[in-house]
């Protein structure tokens, strides 16, 4: 790809400037119109929500709808969200898992002789087609509280095109460092020392080559995955070798604080969230939330499983609390979405679009998962309430987001087709 | 179409069964006599002709054999669950009928799962998980790395060594690099090359922080002088006339609230601003100079005042300006390694024992402190105890650690309310306690502690013993009785008639006892063990015990350094008595006449041919030194038996052990304490011997490729050939080896894709991964393990070896699902003293009691009942049980009506089965069908409607629990599930014993009721209270034995149980059940099954 390495030559001179703007300037130095890149965010909070205070009522639909008191705290944005009611993944059977299968729709026992499968999830879909000209691909942040947090097996929302889980970045510094950090060594060594991760990769594959020999097609299928890891690494390090030049991007924040957990944890999250789209460091984010240190950081005592199963009085309070919480984080990140410009004059939230929800409704029930839309990049109507036939697979949703996005998808998970409800 | 009639189905099934061998045995059947529910109430609209919702029902099979259909199970299953089918118009099942159905339907299906997801018994190929990889690099590099940077094993619900759960990702090969690079380069610095850095001791008396707090106290001195001198000034000028009305308008609104008062002084006129004293606000100055000054100063000043601040310090409650932490930094220049640091501390009298712990941890650069350890503190104020700890340094690892009061620091509110208490109390605050004099720090000894071995006749002193007794209190006794009847004197011993007769009777009785022992031609060269008089016991003592008679005895030591020691003895039975009695008990003694029994032996040797025993055992400083061998009794019965027996023959009944000699060796080389091999000398030629060595130590004996050799030169080359050093160069092919697959995978392959025996270095790495979560070590590679004795002498050798801890401490707490012990933080003030440090000494229990069970062939009744619990002083406090302190954990005998001993006495048991406020029978009931009954309740359904009738009512658990009853779909499951939970509910949610339950809601009241522990088994046998639970699940332990057999076979070969393997796990639970239910008898049926060996 000549061009890109061209273009992204002839823009690390002014990689200083303010990112954003930036990207324009580059659209007049390539003196062709460059469209303001498209972003995709989802964002999984594990044990769902309290239905009765969480979701609009189901009689005011469309344009015309009152926030219910668990989203009040998005009563400023409210023009710009959708929430969606009535979809839901039909091979889900696992109460406690909140995002193993939120993004992939998958059937844990699809694959006979298996006692667990997933499929690729929705973000990876977008990162094949959003993430090919910014450093990271996609990114996926994740909480060392995830065991307690109601979202299931994986390591992060994502999983890959095989169905593997993929890893998240779970403390906030190892995020700012993995988005900011340059490395200061003289260009000729890094080049010396990417040549020299190539034999690395090259020697291990051959000792993989020994251990391949003489394994059953279950295990080859196994250790299948170390040599995808390998391709990956070896992808990365092109990728790597392309940006090679180009210094990463200033931190518009300061390197947060270690230690951080709870309520500070997501927010912090969310601000480096706003940080990598601003550089546009990467287009494509994963975020599965902190639940049981935000009950810490709110001084609530409940477990958070106990939580979800809320009786009324102190769990039901907990259960509130945490859902106010939450509406409140995420309407200061739409505020920075809105108030990070693009150089047309268009706020980042226009070319985005953020999932926000979980698979789990409430309790144990796994329908009408808690779904909020937000954004106008992927063309969805925006401040709409649609309630949905019962048990509308929640691929549909994804599906026509990333349709949306502009992808060529043809369907995702047990999708059955778009949502022209939600098309703008 | 016409529906095929079940018996047809059945039978077309059957014969499909009979001809093919299928490897997952039986389907998941449905019992046919469910058809009748689908019939009255689904066939109606789910059949060929109206196909509703185009499900059909009417010829669904009942044998759950394929995805789909156990799909469509599924649906019927979340339908009724939901309460959407049948709709509401149609005829709806009696609840009890609808829970019938549904409970059978849900076994099915969790059997149907388990048979769709079983990969035929096949073992995935696996790598190493976080734990075995950590292990895995020390015991080859001899340092250690930080697994936690790894991803987690994310496992659906398995162990985490099943193998299709554990995957791989290009981060996790990049971290591989790294860690395996920063390891090399650490295990360089240690081992190779220049001398290591000297590390000089470092000594830190305590009251070098007292300046701080001292100068703290001033500062808080001097605010006061400046608010006293506002103040003043701010009410001359109230006092002034033009102010006078407004001062008493002011006053009169809120009268003697001097915050109120002065934070009004703007209003007055004339009255200076607090900056002017040095304030930046009235706020500011009424928090330092009133509200801190009389909350905290005169706490402050005690502490300034007290006399021993001037040799030392307190660890203090709260207040953050003395000393709630005590900090201490290590020199940044220590390399990473063992050190041992020494606290000389004291308690003060007269405080609570719960206050007299200490907790030890690092603090990390971002101030969070982590609790490593919790220490007694037994040390006086009159004579302060020499406290030490070890600890290991990590590279890059933090060097600053921290002291501070057990439990003080758990909560955020918790130091602020125990402060105020005291305050209320005593009007200071928290009384000090905890007194620091010194801590000093230096490097642990590197070189190991010289092993000792000490061996005793035992006839030299037995005789003296045997002799001296019945020549000295029996026959001259009887000699000088006999004269004082003869002559009527007082002889020596003897003042009167009455002494004399007892004395010729007990002769009579007891001395031809003696006088059999001391004839008998053994005596010459052994000792021999009765149960009654004249030589009970044996005693191998380690120094500072002696048993008399040891100072004949050379002794090289005046007290032997904790550590493990190694117990020997040789033994034999003697002939012509019963076998019964060819047991030995051998016990740890603290106290005069006590036995606390740690293992029974079986004796098979004999005088032709004497056995000779081992028993390891693990001393900690202030653990007992005495271990007693003696024939196995029963103290009250064996009375009886020798007066019986005297009765009919004159004599004891006769010896039936005899002893050759005793003897002790020890401190044994600890884990992680295997010579470490350095992986190349300095300057040594030849990097590829180099590299071809370690890639086979790394890949368990395997031999790399000599492909992958000449690509690791290569590697090698380009780093010469960039300048680096031969010894650092060399470091970037071995990293690159630490992150091959034949390092991270356990990879077995098979030569013609058949099942096939494991290969000799598979075998042993199959089992070292087993037992210690680490590679096999040279004694095991080397091992013929194909024979049988030799098998079982290495099982037994890894389960006697300290690294076997890696079994308890990984595959324990995953099996009794332990992880359910983090996932709440525990309310302190409804459960005060369940703080961080008695719940890691409580999950402690169960590793210890498991791992005792494990090296001592303990049974797994102990599991349900037992007399003996493993217990330090901090969890005998938080039990109640007198006269146990310090940190070792050791065996305790419990009374029979103490609720403690068996899993479920165990405050850790209980604690998982809450919710951190209240005790859960729920949690518990279902815990208690998957561990210990064996019959797994299904997971939570989803789509479940939820209870909501009584809402915001006060109610006890049994009326909440009631309400599950109610509907068909909770009672399915929970009317099995709560009834055991019940028998539970005398432990609170911190497994303390409990009679009366309280709930105190400020919205609906409060509410007390005495608890009512009547329950019932699945099975619909009854229990009135705990006591009579315990015993009843005492006597199945056959249950708990099957349930434990699967999860070995499952965490052992890292692949879930499947149907294939219920032979195996059949003879696991028979072998085991014939040795008393051995937890090490049911492993050592695994490893030397045949199953273990292929793959």
């Amino acid at each position: 790809m000549p061009q890109r390495r061209h273009f992204l030559r002839s823009s690390s001179a002014m990689i200083a400037l303010p990112a954003l703007e930036s990207l324009g300037f580059r659209a007049f130095a390539a003196s062709k119109p460059v469209a303001v890149p498209k972003r995709a965010i989802f964002l999984g909070f594990g044990w769902g929500v309290t239905q009765e205070t969480w979701f609009p009522d189901v009689r005011q639909t469309g344009a015309q709808w009152s926030l219910p008191e668990g989203l009040k705290p998005l009563a400023r944005h409210q023009r710009e969200i959708t929430v969606v009611q009535g979809c839901s993944n039909r091979f889900s059977n696992e109460a406690h898992w909140g995002s193993t299968f939120w993004l992939t729709g998958a059937n844990r026992y699809a694959e006979p002789g298996q006692s667990f499968h997933n499929s690729i999830s929705a973000d990876q879909v977008a990162a094949a087609g959003l993430g090919r000209d910014t450093r990271f691909a996609s990114l996926q942040l994740g909480t060392a509280d995830a065991a307690n947090s109601g979202h299931g097996p994986g390591l992060s929302l994502a999983w890959d095109r095989r169905g593997k889980p993929l890893a998240a970045l779970d403390n906030p510094v190892a995020v700012f460092h993995r988005l900011f950090s340059d490395d200061q060594t003289p260009l000729s060594q890094r080049q010396a020392m990417l040549r020299q991760k190539r034999s690395v990769l090259d020697a291990v594959s051959e000792d993989a080559k020994r251990v391949q020999q003489n394994l059953s097609r279950l295990d080859q299928d196994k250790l299948d995955e170390y040599f995808q890891s390998i391709r990956d690494i070896e992808l990365r390090l092109s990728r790597d070798e392309d940006w090679l030049q180009v210094p990463k991007a200033k931190p518009p924040l300061p390197q947060p604080r270690e230690g951080l957990s709870g309520r500070e944890e997501i927010q912090v999250m969310y601000d480096l969230i706003v940080a990598a789209l601003k550089t546009d460091s990467s287009r494509v984010i994963t975020y599965r939330q902190p639940v049981g240190t935000l009950l810490q950081s709110l001084a609530i005592k409940v477990a958070p499983h106990d939580m979800s199963h809320y009786t009324p009085g102190e769990r039901t309070t907990a259960s509130q609390k945490r859902d106010q919480a939450q509406s409140e984080l995420l309407a200061g990140l739409i505020d920075k979405l809105k108030a990070s410009k693009e150089a047309d004059g268009s706020s980042l939230l226009d070319h985005s679009v953020l999932a926000y929800g979980s698979n789990i409704r409430t309790v144990h029930y796994l329908d009408n998962c808690p779904t909020l839309l937000c954004g106008g990049g992927a063309k969805l109507k925006q401040g709409q309430h649609l309630v949905l036939p019962k048990d509308t697979p929640l691929c549909n949703v994804w599906l026509t987001m990333l349709r949306g996005l502009g992808l060529e998808v043809e369907r995702h998970g047990d999708s059955s087709g778009t949502l022209s409800q939600l098309m703008a | 179409m016409p529906r095929i009639s079940f018996a047809l189905l059945v039978l077309m099934l059957g014969a499909a069964g009979a001809q093919g061998q299928d490897p997952h045995g039986p389907a998941a059947r449905l019992d046919p006599s469910h058809q009748a529910f689908l019939r009255q109430y689904c066939h109606a609209c789910h059949n060929a002709q109206k196909q509703k919702g185009k499900v059909r029902l009417d010829d669904l099979s009942f044998t759950l054999d394929s995805v789909e259909r156990a799909d469509l199970w599924q649906k019927v299953l979340n339908n009724l669950n939901s309460g959407e089918m049948p709709p509401q118009e149609e005829p709806q099942p009696r609840p009890e009928a609808k829970a019938t159905f549904l409970e059978a339907l849900s076994q099915t299906m969790v059997l149907a799962r388990r048979h769709l997801s079983d990969s035929g018994g096949r073992i995935t190929l696996r790598r190493l998980n976080q734990r075995e990889y950590k292990n895995s690099i020390r015991d080859l590099l001899g340092v250690e790395v930080n697994a936690r940077e790894l991803p987690a094993d994310g496992g659906a619900g398995t162990f985490d060594t099943v193998g299709s759960s554990l995957f791989m990702s290009s981060d996790q090969v990049e971290q591989y690099l790294a860690l395996g690079r920063e390891a090399l380069d650490n295990h360089f610095s240690r081992f190779i090359g220049s001398a290591p850095t000297q590390v000089t001791p470092i000594h830190i008396e305590a009251e070098a922080s007292n300046a701080r707090i001292i100068k703290g106290y001033e500062q808080r001195l001097d605010e006061r002088r400046r608010y006293e001198q506002w103040t003043a000034a701010v009410d001359a000028a109230a006092a002034l006339p033009n102010n006078l009305a407004l001062a008493a308008e002011l006053r009169a609104a809120k009268p003697h609230d001097d915050t109120h008062w002065y934070g009004q002084w703007q209003r007055i006129k004339g009255a200076p601003p607090p900056s002017q004293f040095g304030f930046v606000d009235a706020t500011r100055a009424d928090h330092s100079g009133r509200r801190d000054w009389l909350h905290y100063v005169p706490h402050h000043r005690a502490y300034v005042e007290h006399p021993l601040t001037k040799t030392g310090t307190f660890l203090t409650i709260d207040d953050a300006y003395i000393n709630s932490r005590q900090l201490f930094r290590l020199p940044a220049e220590w390399p990473a390694g063992e050190y041992l640091i020494t606290l000389r501390i004291a308690a003060m009298d007269g405080i609570p024992r719960a206050r007299r712990f200490v907790e030890f941890g690092p603090q990390h650069d971002s101030g969070v402190c982590a609790v490593a350890s919790t220490h007694e503190v037994t040390g006086t104020r009159q004579q302060p105890q020499l406290l030490q700890i070890p600890i290991k340094l990590q590279a890059g690892g933090p060097r600053v650690f921290m002291l501070r009061e057990r439990g003080s620091h758990d909560s955020d509110g918790l130091a602020n309310r125990l402060f105020a208490e005291a305050k209320q109390r005593n009007g200071i605050g928290p009384e000090f306690n905890l007194w620091l004099d010194w801590i000093e720090a230096k490097a642990a000894a590197t070189t190991p502690v010289k092993i000792m071995r000490q061996r005793r006749e035992v006839e030299l002193h037995a005789n003296a013993m045997v002799g001296g007794t019945y020549k000295g209190y029996y026959q001259q006794g009887a000699a000088n009785a006999q004269a004082f009847l003869d002559g009527k004197r007082p002889q020596k011993g003897i003042p009167d008639e009455t002494e004399a007769r007892f004395r010729l009777r007990v002769f009579e009785q007891h001395g031809p006892s003696f006088d059999r022992y001391l004839k008998d031609p053994l005596n010459q060269t052994g000792a021999q063990l009765t149960i009654f008089n004249a030589h009970t016991e044996e005693i191998i003592a380690l120094p500072p015990d002696q048993p008399s008679g040891w100072l004949k005895t050379k002794h090289e030591v005046e007290q032997v350094p904790a550590g493990e020691y190694r117990l020997r003895v040789r033994i034999a039975a003697l002939p012509d008595t019963s076998k019964s009695r060819h047991f030995l008990e051998v016990g740890s003694r603290a106290e005069p006449n006590q036995f606390n029994l740690i293992k029974t032996f079986e004796i098979q040797g004999s005088l032709q041919q004497p056995q000779t025993l081992e028993l390891t055992v693990n001393l900690s400083a202030n653990s007992p030194r005495s271990f007693v061998l003696r024939e196995r009794r029963d103290v009250k019965l064996d009375n009886a038996w020798y007066n019986e027996t005297v009765k009919q023959t004159k004599v004891g009944p006769p010896p039936a052990l005899w002893i050759d000699w005793v003897e002790w060796e020890g401190p044994l080389p600890a884990a992680g304490q295997d010579e470490v091999m350095p992986v190349m000398k300095l300057a040594q030629p030849d990097p590829r011997a180099i590299l071809q060595r370690f890639a086979r130590r790394a890949f368990r004996g395997r031999e790399p490729s000599a492909a992958y050799l000449d690509k690791l030169m290569l590697l090698h080359e380009a780093r010469r050939q960039a300048g680096e050093a031969a010894e650092v160069a060399i470091r970037e092919p071995l990293s690159a080896v630490l992150a091959s697959p034949g390092f991270l995978y356990l990879a077995e392959p098979q030569a013609n894709l058949k099942p096939t025996r494991l290969s000799g270095p598979e075998f042993a790495s199959r089992l070292s991964y087993f037992l210690w979560s680490a590679p096999p070590d040279e004694a095991l590679l080397a091992a013929d393990l194909n024979q049988p004795a030799i098998l079982e002498r290495e099982v037994r050798r890894l389960i006697a070896s300290p690294k076997s801890w890696e079994w308890v401490s990984g595959f324990v707490p995953q099996w009794l699902g332990m992880e359910r012990l983090d996932f709440f933080q525990f309310d302190t003030t409804l459960h005060r003293d369940f703080d961080e440090s008695t719940k890691a000494a409580a999950r402690r229990e169960v590793y210890e009691t498991l791992a005792h069970l494990l090296r001592h062939e303990g049974s797994l009744r102990h599991l349900l009942k037992s007399d003996q619990i493993h217990i330090n002083g901090l969890l005998a406090q938080y039990y109640g049980i007198e006269g146990i302190s310090g940190d070792a954990f050791r065996p305790v005998t419990v009374p029979p009506d103490s609720p403690r001993g068996g899993l479920l006495g165990m405050a850790a048991i209980m604690a998982m089965g809450s919710n951190g406020q209240r005790s859960s029978p729920v949690e518990r009931g279902a815990w208690v069908m998957r561990k210990l009954l064996h019959q797994p309740p299904p997971p939570a359904p989803p789509n479940v409607p939820q209870l909501s009738r009584l809402e915001g009512r006060l109610l006890s658990s049994r009326e909440t629990l009631a309400m599950h009853q109610e509907q068909a779909q909770c009672a399915q499951c929970h009317r099995r599930i709560d009834p055991i939970g019940f028998g539970l509910e005398n432990f609170d949610a911190a497994g303390k014993w409990r009679h009366l339950e309280e709930i105190d809601k400020r919205a609906s009241g409060r509410l007390t009721w005495a608890i009512d522990a009547r329950g019932q088994w699945p099975n619909g046998q009854g229990f009135t209270n705990y006591f009579e639970m315990r015993n009843q699940l005492a006597a199945m332990p056959q249950h708990l034995a099957r349930g434990l057999a699967e999860a070995l076979v499952e965490y052992a070969l890292g692949r879930p149980v499947s149907f294939a393997d219920q032979d195996l796990i059949e003879r696991m639970v028979e072998s085991c059940a014939r040795q008393d239910y051995s937890l090490s008898a049911l492993i050592l049926a695994l490893t030397s099954s045949p199953e273990f060996r292929r793959k």
